[in-house]
């Protein structure tokens, strides 16, 4: 069953200095239970993708284009559905949604996992708090002292001494904070997590012991999450699914274990060979020459070709669509059938 | 715990900073100026054996160190001296105008610290809006004029023009209160205070909450762009929940911080105001004592200001240690 | 021709010049006496030898600095000029304050002893801060010494502080001072940008382009800047371009409103209030630069070394500021100029030093804070580990990343330094004897303009007060921009 479809979504930030197509023409279909990783370099739209599906995108930016499927249908009334419909809009499209009506669905059927090593956590309010205030948002007539049983339940859950919950997060360890904040994202039983960096900054002990948690986490709540990361470790940890990002668009989606062992876009290939792998035989690591391009004046046709050690004339001319391969997809001329 | 020894700490930087305070004030004046009654031996309004039994009391013939305990003992009594020009001890001259600025200061102080940061929290929320466009020249403009000139235009204004013209409403030109106002009813004599604080409260007033604001303003627009605005954001809060829940009170702290300095500028801003109006506060005392070189009375009503200062910074400070949980474990 | 040949005809020419060599031979053994006697013996050689060797390598520091200056661009060349002259004018600024001032008060043997030996400091202090130019001149061909040449401004910058406080009762009509000052901190803004920021790294210059960029992106600061150029040359020219003198009286026409004559009226004593207010108007732009840069400086001093050095001189350092900090400024600036010594001698750079004196824990707190959270910094760390010398570092490092928050506060401290001059002249405890935009309106409200109707005694001198303040409020808010990125628009 598929949870959580985005379609052709284009966000683009209108600078002073000019439009940065940060995400273009980007497609991810998420299923129940699945995890997707989207991996690709600093700045490639990973973040502003998910920030996207949850309508969280900031001045300057705009949602230009495209259309994010999720059925939120349960938390609107009748009378808003209605309304939506005579107006033929779609209300699957969480687009379509008014502010307040998206709010409803922030923090409740999709939340998200931020970096715990930044400021993600109020110094001010206490942790428990911060995670009861999810509860107090989404579900205003229950009863408090229930609802901190609650908070101390998941804090347990996820791995917190329930008696922390009454610390301020100056008082918690940077993979408590971490677990707090996995604590916020799951108290209201959310359809979709999003997890943006969830283990970047930690130290490698802790980053083991966190994500094992989320794991076990997804596993026992059967959740569908979409992770966000640099690091290719991380998701080939955790995800089932991978899709590698470069320069605001998918480059390569498919299957964990395809992408990695026959990664087909040049790009993959090139991303993988820059990890270095403890257990296989020892390689020469090569680094991606060139750098991201500048995303106000992205390059012509395919945004990789200036970078591509198997460049082709037709690269820099036209834009290649998604070619189907095993259970996924890659765009890149190389597999396209009119490449001559 | 950590709560207590934080405000026991913070009392001891107050006392200990009074205490300089204090001693500066003295040894600036003592060894600056000498015998501070030489130069009223030739006042006529003095009674001739004054400077001969303050000499006896202040120890003027002892050493200056002698001389600095005597004024401490006598400070701890509550004696500043006596004031040659009024002819009265200092602290009944003082006393006689502090309750004006504490009303002045204490008003003022309370609308600014409420105006300032409602009107603050307002424009930053609506950051790059006409609202914001308009407050940001207000603030420039009205702060570049010195106080003291706003005031003299009120005066003019209000006080003098609105008065020959027949308003229906104008105000006093200068004092806190009309001569003959113990005649007054109860009710007749609060409103007659009223009239007087208007004038010198507004314009103290208006710089207040544009600076406040202005400072509030800084520190919403830094805090927005903190990490856990938008981690509220994707809890499902709206923008006036996340503002009033998130934003407000991490955006206070460091203006709570600078209530304990403002006490400082607000004081010389009512020093400014008190001259312009006549408003016979303490500040004005200051003043014209140190223009008739009545060195006692400067003394003591510098003494008496650094206090106010100090109380107030206090205030903050204990007021900071309640809202931010970081100071307290610290 | 063969070779053979030529080494015959070689063979035979030596022949023939056989008997020659004796002569030669005798005549080496002469010179080489001669030369032990003259020029070892005497250690003329080793001098002329040192001589040569100097005279070379300042050519070649004269082609490097030639290279060096045309290597950067024609912007940063002109910069660099233009520092060695406000310097130059600094240095000559002080030594015309020494021959005309101070050295008269000494040789004409006027006044007491006191005033005879205070006068004699204030010469050798002055006659110190202007040697410290020689310094400069070498930092500016060794590389180096290059990046110390800000904190050598300052230092000078002291120097003449110690003198002007020295010779303070006999400063009045000392305008050097303040020149040497203001040129000062001139030529310290542009040695940053010319030496120091662009040294040694292509980058700073980038930097400073982006900087200088966010700034005039900014319109406040345009705007700011343009107001402030007006004013500034306005004041420049005073008097010289009205047709009276501040002081002339036109006692046929007092309390006149604007005319022909006045442009901007007399006040009661005839006074032409235009050129009054020109006259004020540098005054009070020389104490606001003065007093609000000399604060920063002192602060920015007091704030690095406590961050820097740490443990208890930080701890006492730091007290000492916050117990200043609390004090409320007003009084306390009536305090300290009534101080007995100064009465009836409050010169307008006597309130400049009131205010150093009141407000430099502001300036010094937070660039203490600034100062410590770059020590954290990798960088910082990185030049320790490398070997550097703490003064290195200090220089180096510390205060060039320091440099964009002070000169921030510097604009914000000039601004509020004009506005306490006012409050300290309005309320009477100013310089009397030099016009003032504060006892302009002074003198208007004892005259009672609003209430009589002279308006044009009264709004000229505070407009002018508030387009000075104005200006440097909209360039302090387009430099904010840069120290604080979050406030940019983007």
């Amino acid at each position: 069953m598929t949870l959580l479809e985005i379609k052709n979504l284009k966000t683009y930030y209108d600078t002073r200095a000019g439009v940065v197509k940060a995400v273009d023409d980007v497609s991810i279909k998420l299923q129940k239970g699945e995890v997707i990783g989207l991996a690709g370099e600093s700045g490639c739209g990973k973040t502003t993708t998910n920030l996207s599906a949850m309508r969280m995108i900031q001045n300057p930016g705009k949602i230009v284009g495209g259309e994010i499927l999720f059925d939120a249908t349960s938390l609107l009334n009748g009378q808003e559905i209605e309304e939506l419909e005579e107006l033929q809009l779609n209300p699957r499209n969480i687009l379509n949604l008014k502010e307040e009506q998206m709010r409803r669905i922030r923090g409740n059927q999709i939340s998200m996992i931020f970096q715990g090593a930044m400021n993600a956590l109020n110094p001010v309010h206490r942790v428990g708090n911060q995670v009861h205030e999810v509860l107090k948002i989404h579900e205003p007539d229950h009863d408090p002292a229930e609802g901190w049983e609650r908070v101390l339940d998941i804090f347990e859950t996820v791995g917190i001494d329930s008696s922390r919950a009454r610390d301020y997060p100056h008082q918690l360890s940077g993979g408590m904070k971490q677990r707090a904040l996995i604590a916020m994202a799951l108290i209201s039983h959310p359809e979709v997590v999003i997890a943006d960096e969830p283990v970047t900054a930690l130290d490698v002990i802790v980053q083991a012991q966190v994500l094992k948690a989320t794991k076990e986490l997804q596993k026992t709540f059967n959740l569908s999450m979409i992770m966000i990361t640099h690091d290719l470790s991380v998701i080939s940890e955790i995800c089932e699914t991978l899709a590698i990002m470069y320069a605001g668009k998918i480059v390569e989606y498919g299957p964990l274990r395809n992408v990695f062992k026959e990664s087909l876009h040049p790009y993959t290939k090139a991303l993988i060979n820059a990890f270095p792998s403890i257990i296989g035989p020892k390689k020469e690591l090569e680094d991606i020459g060139g750098a991201p391009p500048d995303l106000r004046n992205p390059p012509t046709g395919c945004r990789f070709h200036p970078r591509c050690p198997k460049v082709m004339p037709i690269c820099s001319k036209k834009v290649p669509i998604n070619t189907p391969v095993k259970d996924g997809y890659v765009a890149c001329h190389l597999y396209q059938e009119d490449r001559k | 715990m950590g709560l207590w020894k934080y405000i026991l700490k913070r009392l001891i930087f107050a006392l200990v900073t009074y205490f300089v305070a204090v001693t500066l004030v003295f040894f600036i004046y003592h060894v600056m100026q000498g015998d501070p009654t030489y130069i009223y031996s030739g006042n006529v309004h003095i009674d001739e054996d004054i400077p001969d039994s303050t000499r006896e009391r202040w120890g003027l013939d002892e050493p200056l160190w002698k001389q600095y305990f005597i004024f401490l003992r006598n400070l701890l009594q509550g004696d500043l001296g006596y004031s040659f020009f009024k002819g009265k001890p200092v602290m009944e001259v003082i006393g006689e105008t502090l309750p004006w600025t504490l009303l002045l200061l204490g008003s003022a102080f309370i609308i600014n610290g409420i105006l300032g940061i409602l009107l603050g929290s307002l424009v930053a929320w609506r950051r790059g809006s006409k609202v914001d466009a308009t407050f940001v020249l207000t603030y420039n403009v009205y702060n570049a004029f010195p106080l003291f000139f706003v005031g003299m235009l009120f005066i003019a204004l209000f006080g003098y023009y609105f008065y020959i013209w027949d308003f229906p409403i104008y105000f006093p030109l200068l004092g806190a209160q009309n001569p003959l106002s113990y005649r007054f009813t109860f009710i007749q004599q609060v409103g007659d205070v009223l009239w007087h604080l208007a004038m010198p409260l507004t314009v103290l007033v208006i710089s207040g909450v544009l600076g406040w604001s202005w400072f509030m303003r800084g520190n919403l627009i830094n805090v927005k762009t903190e990490d856990y605005i938008q981690t509220a954001r994707a809890k499902g809060l709206s923008e006036n929940q996340i503002l009033f829940k998130h934003g407000f009170r991490n955006a206070l702290l460091p203006v709570i911080t600078s209530i304990g300095m403002s006490v400082g500028g607000l004081i010389g801003g009512s020093v400014l105001i008190e001259s312009v109006f006549n408003y016979p506060g303490t500040g004005l005392l200051l003043l014209n004592a140190l223009l008739e070189n009545d060195y006692n009375l400067v003394q003591g009503a510098f003494i008496i200001i650094a206090g106010l200062t100090l109380l107030g910074l206090l205030i903050a400070e204990i007021l900071y240690g309640f809202i931010d949980p970081r100071v307290r474990n610290a | 021709m063969t070779y053979t040949d030529i080494t015959k005809k070689h063979e035979k020419k030596k022949r023939f010049s056989k008997p020659r060599e004796k002569v030669n031979l005798f005549i080496t053994k002469i010179r080489a006496t001669l030369l032990l006697i003259f020029w070892e013996k005497t250690g003329l050689k080793k001098a002329i030898n040192w001589l040569k060797i100097w005279f070379k390598k300042v050519l070649d520091k004269i082609y490097q600095l030639y290279l060096y200056l045309f290597k950067i661009n024609s912007f940063v060349f002109v910069l660099r000029i233009l520092t060695v002259l406000f310097w130059l004018a600094a240095v000559s600024m002080l030594l015309l304050d020494t021959i005309t001032v101070a050295l008269p008060i000494y040789t004409d043997s006027l006044g007491t002893d006191e005033v005879l030996i205070k006068a004699l400091l204030w010469v050798i202090f002055d006659l110190l801060a202007a040697a410290t130019v020689l310094y400069v001149i070498v930092a500016i061909f060794v590389e180096e010494e290059r990046s110390r040449l800000p904190t050598i401004a300052i230092v000078q910058i002291f120097l003449i502080l110690a003198g002007l406080l020295l010779g303070l009762p006999n400063s009045e009509d000392s305008v050097y001072v303040g020149f040497a000052l203001l040129f000062n901190f001139i030529t310290i803004v542009f040695a940053y940008f010319s030496f120091v920021a662009l040294d040694d790294q292509v980058k700073s210059l980038t930097q400073f382009r982006k900087s200088s960029k966010v700034f005039f992106r900014n319109r406040m600061g345009k705007i700011g800047l343009v107001i402030l150029v007006v004013l500034v040359t306005l004041a420049a020219l005073g008097p010289s371009i009205t047709r009276y003198e501040a002081d002339d009286m036109d006692l046929a026409n007092i309390h006149e409103g604007p005319s022909d004559i006045h442009i901007l009226g007399t006040d009661k004593f005839g006074h032409d209030t235009w050129t009054v207010l020109l006259d004020s108007l540098g005054i009070s732009l020389l104490v606001g630069v003065v007093a609000g840069s000399l604060c920063v400086l002192l602060g920015t001093t007091i704030g690095v070394t406590s961050a820097y050095i740490g443990g208890w001189v930080d701890t006492i350092l730091m007290r000492f500021a916050d117990i200043v900090l609390v004090m409320p400024p007003l009084p306390l600036m009536f305090l300290l100029a009534s101080l007995p010594f100064l009465l009836g001698t409050i010169h307008w750079s006597m309130i400049a030093i009131i205010y150093v004196i009141v407000f430099w824990p502001v300036s010094a707190k937070l660039i203490r804070g600034q100062a410590l959270s770059l020590k954290q910094r990798t960088f910082i760390h990185s030049a320790k580990a490398s070997g550097a010398s703490n003064r290195y570092v200090i220089f180096s490092h510390l205060l060039p990343n320091v440099f964009p928050l002070m000169l921030t506060m510097i604009i914000t401290s000039m601004r509020q330094a004009i506005l306490y001059e006012a409050f300290l002249a309005y309320l009477g405890l100013g310089d009397p004897l030099n016009n003032s935009l504060g006892l302009m309106l002074q003198a208007a409200q004892n005259q009672f303009a609003l209430a009589s109707g002279y308006w044009w005694l009264i709004f000229p001198p505070a407009i002018a007060i508030a387009l000075t303040t104005l200006s440097f409020a909209f360039i302090g808010m387009a430099f904010d921009e840069i120290v604080n990125p979050r406030l940019r628009k983007r």
